[in-house]
């Protein structure tokens, strides 16, 4: 929350609802004092070293909420400028969309198809048969991986 | 009611989809990739160009240099295109390699199909063999339990061999470049490319040296010695003085009289490493490697007594000087005036050649020189044979891509496999011979090879008249080393001088056995008679281990290992099994109680030539051993 610290000015609020508004200064109290992230960090450097599962206990527990509510927090920290929080929603969001077909995602969030029947056939064509193929070896060498991890203790 | 997110937080939530060289990576190319079918807002982020480049740039460390440019160009550097076309090319890798590991039929019309693509294919390679070596897939298994032998070690295997195909595919290109002078390729990248020769992708070797030049900086700033030419105190003299210290601060250095003949100490991904104490070519290879980072003109020169490098000093009014990097503890410094001439004298070099001794060297003359000391070194080795053999085919090829004379090529296809003659012999090596007598001898060897190969190919053994099979582990009865049968003739195939030599007719049965071809601990292949064979019995875990882990060779043929125990001693081997017991070897005296046999289980294009012989395996694992006989009906 840059610019704000010193000043007595009032954040004017009109799209945050009190509920939302609470949840949001829950959040802010749980962290407060801890160090801000740099002010323009290149998100693709932080990413390498955060996964899209590093999510403290905390904060999993402080964002398992339904998902009007999660959505309303990240459009509000978003607002907010508050990066941690945002960051904590939208990682929460990534994880539901993985591994969800196009029509798991619609229902998810409650989207309506605007492709045309033309555009849809030419976007389904992707090429992803061979990932099962290639998912099978990543699974192939961490299971042998740990295998030898093993043989290597004893 | 869920309300819409606009399309920058779509396109944040997108980039907390992590982008890594693993599972987790591809599965979050593919979330993006699901999201584009969503609706037109959530394409619109997923066709976000930053994201995709993340996901290439981590996904994808190497590319063909070519290609790369003319995907560029095509998709005007549309980083999701790019990343589709990469992910296409390991969908065919991936089944090409799928091919070469299950047929052995038509397999080098695959091999050639996949190594066009060169280093596009690096990346998927190398997930292939999981950075290990293919041995270390080699597993052991109960018979009759639900987990049985993969494919992986054989890909494993395949993709290794490819990658160094693919190697020396790029190699013998460079080094043909050299002879030809059609395109100039410096000495550092020209030399490091050797070990492109035993699968190592040329940036490995760039980012060993590179790493060291920072690190030469440091210690050349901590000594107060100015890097800028333009400092009134610049001392080209005392700068590199500097960098041999620093060389030998990082345990580089002169290779002791045993180590000079060692092949170890020849090979630069080697002697970057591991092999520290090394030859003066090496020393000088890194030395010119950093030198020319720090923008000085160092050069290797093809010096008779031992590689040093020229120093040309910008200063018209100053003597440029040579480096003796190998000697450098003595004196690192030598004078065009004084020195130089001295030894030259003494060598009773005639001053007509002076010239040559001392001018800078081109890429060439040193890759031969290398090529020679490699071929020398051989006949002292002690090393694997897998090592010596592609040692042997480095050395050849040296001599062949940069002299272009016709001498040697028996010997060198004396060397080559199947595998060799469809890359980077007829792709590589012949093109950039193109004219020389060397290409029409070599074409020939190669067409004649793959022949061969592909009527191998077709060949399938069955025998009713022999005891053992291809998989069986034994030791010999009368030298007594251990080894694993990869096949068999009916009766002995060899020569009649190898018949007489080895006084196969003083066998009890002669030459009119069984014979079989077996590779044993050291890594050397035999061919042995069914007289001498005793079937190992009761190998312990340790000694099973031990021969997939020393057989280098064995993933070619074998995909693992199965055992079967006796019932009666399962608790007690079981218990034995921690505390180290078993690691006794046992073999079997004819009365003492067998509780355990282990055979390695064949790969598909074994099966394919020996059919009967898993299944002939499996009844001799049964045998005697009452447990497994009864869980498998």
């Amino acid at each position: 929350m840059k610019n704000v610290g010193e000043s007595d000015q009032p954040i004017p609020l009109p799209n945050v609802s009190s509920s939302v508004l609470k949840k949001v200064l829950e959040y802010c109290e749980h962290h407060r004092g801890e160090p801000l992230p740099a002010p323009d960090a290149d998100t693709s450097q932080d990413d390498t070293r955060k996964r899209t599962t590093d999510i403290s206990e905390w904060d999993q527990k402080f964002i398992t909420v339904d998902q009007e509510m999660l959505f309303e927090i990240i459009l509000a920290a978003n607002y907010l400028d508050i990066k941690s929080l945002l960051d904590v929603g939208c990682k929460t969001v990534a994880n539901m969309i993985k591994g969800k077909t196009p029509e798991e995602i619609r229902k998810l969030f409650n989207i309506v198809n605007d492709f045309t029947p033309e555009e849809e056939v030419r976007l389904l064509a992707l090429p992803h048969s061979y990932h099962q193929l290639i998912l099978s070896f990543w699974h192939h060498q961490a299971q042998i991986k740990k295998e030898n991890e093993w043989a290597e203790d004893r | 009611m869920i309300p819409p997110l606009p399309l920058d937080i779509l396109i944040h939530i997108l980039y907390q989809l992590s982008a890594s060289r693993d599972e987790e990576g591809d599965l979050a190319a593919r979330a993006i990739a699901q999201c584009s079918a969503v609706d037109s807002l959530f394409r619109a982020a997923s066709l976000t160009p930053t994201l995709w480049q993340r996901h290439y740039r981590a996904r994808f460390l190497y590319a063909n240099e070519a290609s790369e440019r003319q995907r560029e160009a095509e998709t005007h550097g549309d980083w999701k295109e790019m990343y589709y076309a990469r992910r296409m090319i390991d969908q065919k890798v991936s089944l090409h390699l799928g091919e070469i590991v299950q047929h052995r039929t038509g397999r080098y019309e695959h091999v050639k199909s996949l190594t066009n693509f060169r280093f596009d294919t690096w990346d998927m390679l190398e997930f292939q063999t999981g950075m290990m070596e293919p041995s270390d897939y080699l597993k052991i298994y109960d018979y009759g339990s639900d987990v049985s032998p993969s494919l992986l070690a054989t890909r494993a295997h395949w993709a290794s061999a490819l990658q160094a195909a693919i190697g020396r595919m790029h190699a013998t290109e460079l080094w043909g470049c050299l002879r030809l002078g059609s395109q100039s390729v410096p000495f550092v990248q020209a030399f490091s490319a050797t070990s492109c020769f035993f699968g190592k992708h040329p940036d490995v070797m760039k980012s060993m040296l590179a790493a060291l030049t920072p690190r030469c900086t440091d210690y050349v700033v901590r000594s107060g010695v100015p890097l800028a030419p333009d400092d009134p105190k610049y001392d080209l003299k005392k700068l590199c003085t500097l960098i041999c210290d620093f060389m030998t601060s990082e345990g580089f250095g002169p290779a002791t009289a045993g180590g000079f003949h060692d092949v170890h100490n020849l090979l630069p991904h080697l002697y970057l490493a591991v092999n520290k104490h090394t030859i003066p070519l090496s020393l000088v290879h890194i030395f010119v490697a950093i030198a020319r980072s720090m923008g000085i003109a160092a050069s290797p020169v093809d010096f008779p007594v031992r590689v040093l490098v020229h120093i040309s000093v910008p200063n018209p009014d100053l003597d440029d000087f040579y480096v003796d990097v190998f000697g450098a503890s003595v004196q690192p410094i030598l004078t065009l005036r004084e020195d130089i001439p001295a030894i030259l004298t003494r060598r009773g070099i005639p001053v007509n050649r002076i010239m040559y001794y001392i001018s800078p060297a081109t890429s060439a003359p040193m890759l031969l020189r290398n090529g020679r000391n490699i071929l020398t070194s051989l006949d002292n080795a002690s090393s694997s044979m897998g090592l010596l053999r592609s040692s042997t085919l480095l050395g050849l090829s040296l001599f062949l891509a940069l002299s272009g004379s016709e001498r040697f090529v028996d010997q060198f296809m004396a060397y080559a496999e199947p595998l060799d003659c469809a890359t980077f012999i007829s792709e590589a090596l012949i093109p950039s011979l193109e004219g020389c007598k060397a290409a029409e001898s070599l074409s020939e060897h190669c067409q004649k090879a793959l022949e061969t190969e592909a009527r191998m190919a077709k060949v399938v053994k069955v025998s009713t008249t022999r005891q053992y099979f291809v998989g069986m582990v034994f030791e010999h009865k009368k030298y007594g080393y251990t080894a694993v049968i990869t096949g068999w003739d009916p009766v002995c195939a060899a020569s009649d001088t190898w018949i007489s030599q080895m006084k196969v007719d003083d066998l009890h049965r002669g030459r009119t056995q069984p014979f079989y071809t077996v590779v044993c601990m050291d890594n050397s292949s035999r061919y042995v008679a069914e007289d001498n064979i005793r079937p190992l019995i009761n190998p312990s875990t340790a000694l099973l281990m031990k021969i997939c882990k020393s057989i280098r060779v064995l993933p070619h043929f074998f995909t693992g290992v199965i055992r079967n125990w006796k019932e009666d001693v399962v608790s007690s081997t079981s218990a034995t099994k921690t505390d180290g017991l078993t690691a006794t070897t046992h073999y079997l005296p004819a009365d003492e109680e067998e509780w355990c046999r282990a055979r390695f289980t064949l790969n598909p294009e074994l099966c394919e030539m020996y059919p009967e012989d898993e299944a002939l395996g499996d009844a001799w694992l049964l045998k005697k051993l009452g447990r497994g006989a009864g869980r498998a009906e």
